[in-house]
């Protein structure tokens, strides 16, 4: 088997960290259709992040190794790659759609009475055996995403 | 709005990404992505599922305080301000671009609709019909189906079917209708009050307030009422 030089290890290490942050945001833009090619796309790199990051720190982390004992520029040039895949790692754990719309994971209810809500203000109604409850709607629009309990049923409210 | 318990597991949803400007969610579980308009599991090890939906209706406060006075209100989280609950983000989204091609269509994208589907048939009612003829007497699918407005956002559909009959209604009293046979007066929440068939209940059918363009996406054969 021939050895390969550190820096395609470090390059190849660097691509795939890269792609991992990149292809799902550029994919799932608001304002852009997604086909149905490239959602799967989008939607297999996020389900095979972990992996992904793993393989490229573990290529990245070899190719220091094997230039460790080649001099200082081989030693920096691997290191800065490895640095760019921990940096990469560590941005695909932000999810950016709950940076935008950051989720409600304690929410609170009031009574119809005491909710100072207008008169006319929207709400999304759901009955659960003798349960009632109300989500206004200008609250939905914004966390968009809501996991709540009703009576015994657990419920996600979506808008 | 939909039951979150899949083969017994409760599943804990996240907001995880966009498909033509419908959100996709994410469970905690088992990391699989499912589309927010249909409750169907896109990708992932759960892919093909489809969640149960739960009956919810848009109403006015006003209406739902007054339908029930124990229900339970959601609180905004009190270190949110205006920018995040804004009360224009309704005009301001109708000014954003769409990306779904519906200029097959007579309606524009942004027409706000209320979707209903049964049968595998789906009809759309503009805001516009329904503020024009608050009470819809129809047929989806074979269904008949009756579109009740209270004016803005309150709207409910309801099965027009009790004991095998098909019923038809005049306007009654204090915002109530009457079923035109039987003369029966029926509340907004499709129960009748009084008359000979007081204490039922028409069957409530799920109504989706949507733009134009993504209640096609995810229908694609709808109809319009009305044209």
């Amino acid at each position: 088997m021939t050895r390969r030089p550190a820096w395609i290890l470090s390059l190849l290490a660097v691509l795939i960290a890269v792609a991992v942050v990149i292809v799902p945001p550029f994919v799932m833009q608001p304002f852009r259709a997604q086909g149905a090619n490239e959602l799967r796309v989008a939607l297999a790199v996020l389900r095979c992040a972990p992996l992904l990051l793993g393989l490229a720190l573990v290529l990245a982390g070899w190719a220091v190794v094997r230039a460790w004992p080649r001099g200082w520029a081989r030693r920096a040039g691997t290191l800065l790659a490895l640095g760019i895949v921990i940096g990469a790692g560590a941005l695909a754990q932000i999810n950016i759609f709950e940076k935008m719309f950051a989720p409600m994971t304690a929410p609170r209810f009031a009574g119809v009475a005491e909710t100072g809500l207008a008169d006319d203000a929207v709400v999304m109604a759901v009955a659960v055996g003798e349960a009632r409850r109300a989500y206004p709607v200008h609250v939905m629009a914004y966390h968009h995403v809501l996991n709540d309990v009703v009576g015994e049923t657990p419920l996600v409210v979506t808008y | 709005m939909w039951a979150r318990t899949v083969d017994g597991q409760a599943l804990t949803f996240h907001l995880a990404g966009i498909h033509n400007q419908n959100f996709l969610m994410r469970d905690e579980q088992t990391g699989s992505f499912w589309q927010q308009v249909s409750g169907r599991c896109i990708a992932g090890a759960l892919k093909g599922k489809v969640l149960v939906r739960v009956h919810s209706d848009e109403l006015t406060h006003a209406q739902f305080a007054a339908e029930a006075p124990q229900g339970m209100v959601l609180l905004p989280e009190a270190q949110r301000g205006e920018e995040d609950y804004a009360r224009g983000w309704e005009a301001q989204i109708e000014e954003l671009p769409t990306v779904v091609d519906t200029s097959d269509t007579s309606l524009p994208p942004r027409t706000l609709v209320a979707g209903v589907s049964i049968g595998g048939e789906a009809r759309a009612y503009t805001a516009d019909s329904l503020a024009r003829e608050p009470v819809i007497v129809d047929e989806v699918s074979g269904v008949p189906v009756l579109l009740w407005s209270r004016g803005g956002r309150s709207l409910r559909g309801f099965v027009r079917e009790v004991d095998g009959a098909r019923l038809l209604f005049a306007p009654g009293a204090d915002g109530t209708l009457v079923d035109v046979e039987g003369g029966s007066t029926w509340d907004f929440t499709g129960c009748a009050v009084a008359g000979a068939r007081v204490g039922a209940c028409m069957q409530p059918v799920q109504v989706l307030w949507d733009y134009w363009f993504d209640w096609r996406a995810y229908n694609p054969g709808s109809s319009v009422f009305g044209s």
